[in-house]
């Protein structure tokens, strides 16, 4: 009885902190999302108003398939090089760790400090890019290519985690496995293709599924790089148009609905996780 | 050979690609201001200086502050989220007790949650509580972490229950198993997931930016966003702050990296 006691003492802290700053708080939100909630005029209950605002709004849609290509683009690319990275890292090169290391470095940068360097190196007159290019695009203002800065931002910074990874799990795929391929006569690409994917479709779908959130999710260097430039237009994520709604016009209401509509899409995107797991990774090999 | 020289040009062009915004941040940091500014742009400082790194420590910003609030945040930070971490994470791996899956679908479920969505009600409730512009406002809704306690249990698991039912019969009590026998084992664990949180409160920038306001409580992330969006800070002297504001993180991640690894292998 005595260590019940206890127990319940080791988690208070977890159980306050979750309780006063995490449920409460979700239940909050799903409560602002009805009311109509402006500055600071005093609230009212409008049932479903405020969903039915954002499914007239032209920007809502607009965030919506932003975040879905900005996905389609960074989810398959990132996975590929780094996919690709890991089984040259693996084949027992040289310098290994000073490798690792480099491609790592962006994981550690913080967003405010990585888009100050990419706002310069992709100026339209003091940028790198541009002098390289020998061309004179706006690459942040114009909506037809902020998208861009903003897509190999998200890469750049994804890659050394997936990578490190992709190499812990390739480094414990035993090597009798390779030396039977290498006997049946298999050449490279197919013993990545027929060997090595499969043994390692668990990482990889895990890591689908955190790079499909992270997009989801994604708000720092939107709002830095991008900032209120027309460039928004092309790279409006749920977060920065959450963060405009609730806090620069003190709309409540909306922005909660956002967050909301948010919560749905990635509790679809984890049950769709958990069917096709089971589907398509090959577990025995775990 | 040849096989090897390919894997390595390879390796190599990617890591110039990788490392090259870094090589432009440390390159511009050292220039002056009409080379910072020259059309085409150069990438090579002619005389590379430290003025920038000078102006800045003295400058408006009073960016040696924030450099000190953000070590002692982050460490004050990172000791307790590791701590909440650990012991949540302990008691649901090793010990029976009462309402345990519903702890345990707790964590699992809110790590599915957008933190996002906590923000704007967090943000009222602080306000309410009179609480904006203060360090324990910035601290309460991070003291703990889903992910971490998952993490945690993920590791603890691992610890043979021969071990602490050998350690009950000796008289240890639950606490005391946690500190003397559970805690030294996973010590892996610890150390990734203090990389983990360190990295997080170093540089999460939403929350702090709403809620500090004051020049003197400013955190590095905060104050790097506002050099990003200032029209007078010359871009030279901002990839100075931002070379500081990385180095420590460098510097802790170079310490732990052997350990890096361990995530995976508790992922499982």
């Amino acid at each position: 009885m005595k260590s019940q006691k206890t127990v319940h003492l080791m988690l208070l802290p977890l159980a306050l902190g979750t309780i006063l700053f995490s449920i409460l708080p979700f239940f909050m939100s799903i409560w602002y999302s009805f009311l109509d909630w402006y500055g600071f005029r005093s609230p009212e209950f409008v049932g479903f108003q405020n969903y039915i605002t954002l499914f007239n709004d032209n920007t809502f849609w607009h965030t919506v398939f932003n975040t879905l290509f900005l996905t389609a683009v960074t989810v398959p690319t990132s996975i590929f090089i780094s996919a690709v990275i890991a089984v040259l890292l693996n084949t027992g090169v040289k310098f290994q760790k000073f490798y690792r290391i480099i491609y790592y470095l962006p994981v550690i940068t913080m967003a405010s400090a990585s888009a100050i360097v990419f706002k310069y190196i992709f100026d339209y007159k003091y940028g790198i890019i541009n002098s390289l290019l020998g061309t004179d695009i706006g690459w942040i203002g114009d909506p037809k290519f902020s998208w861009i800065v903003i897509a190999l931002m998200i890469i750049w910074s994804a890659l050394g985690m997936q990578i490190l990874i992709l190499l812990a799990s390739l480094q414990n795929i035993p090597s009798h496995i390779y030396e039977a391929s290498l006997i049946d006569g298999s050449g490279p690409i197919r013993t990545f293709f027929k060997i090595t994917l499969p043994l390692i479709s668990p990482q990889i779908f895990f890591l689908i599924i955190t790079a499909t959130i992270s997009v989801m999710n994604l708000f720092d260097i939107v709002f830095l790089v991008i900032g209120d430039s027309p460039g928004i237009s092309s790279t409006r994520t749920f977060m920065t148009y959450y963060y405009q709604t609730a806090f620069e016009s003190t709309d409540k209401g909306l922005g909660s609905a956002i967050m909301v509509i948010l919560f749905l899409i990635l509790c679809i995107i984890s049950v769709v996780n958990f069917k096709l797991q089971k589907k398509f990774v090959n577990s025995e090999v775990q | 050979m040849k096989k090897k020289i390919i894997i390595h040009t390879f390796l190599i062009l990617g890591g110039i690609l990788m490392f090259f915004p870094f090589y432009q941040m440390i390159a511009t940091s050292l220039m002056t201001f009409s080379e910072a500014y020259s059309v085409p742009p150069t990438l090579l400082p002619a005389a590379p200086n430290l003025a920038n790194y000078s102006e800045l420590l003295n400058g408006q910003y009073d960016f040696a502050q924030a450099i000190i609030n953000s070590v002692v945040f982050t460490t004050i930070m990172v000791v307790i989220n590791v701590f909440v971490a650990a012991i949540s994470g302990f008691c649901l791996a090793k010990i029976d007790f009462k309402f345990k899956n519903v702890y345990y679908f707790m964590v699992i479920a809110l790590m599915m949650v957008p933190s996002q969505m906590f923000i704007l009600p967090n943000y009222l409730n602080m306000a309410k509580l009179g609480l904006l512009d203060s360090f324990l406002a910035v601290g309460l809704p991070a003291f703990y972490s889903f992910y971490g306690v998952f993490l945690m249990r993920q590791f603890f698991l691992a610890i043979p229950d021969e071990l602490i039912e050998a350690a009950v019969m000796d008289g240890y009590g639950t606490f005391k198993i946690f500190y003397k026998i559970a805690v030294p084992l996973v010590k892996p664990g610890i150390t990734v997931f203090a990389l983990t949180t360190t990295l997080y409160h170093w540089n999460n920038l939403l929350w702090p930016m709403l809620i500090l306001k004051s020049q003197e409580k400013m955190i590095l992330p905060v104050v790097l966003a506002d050099i990003n969006s200032s029209l007078v800070i010359p871009i030279n002297v901002a990839m100075a702050a931002s070379v500081l504001a990385i180095l420590p993180m460098f510097i802790v991640y170079l310490f732990v990296e052997k350990h890096l690894t361990q995530v995976n292998l508790a992922l499982k």
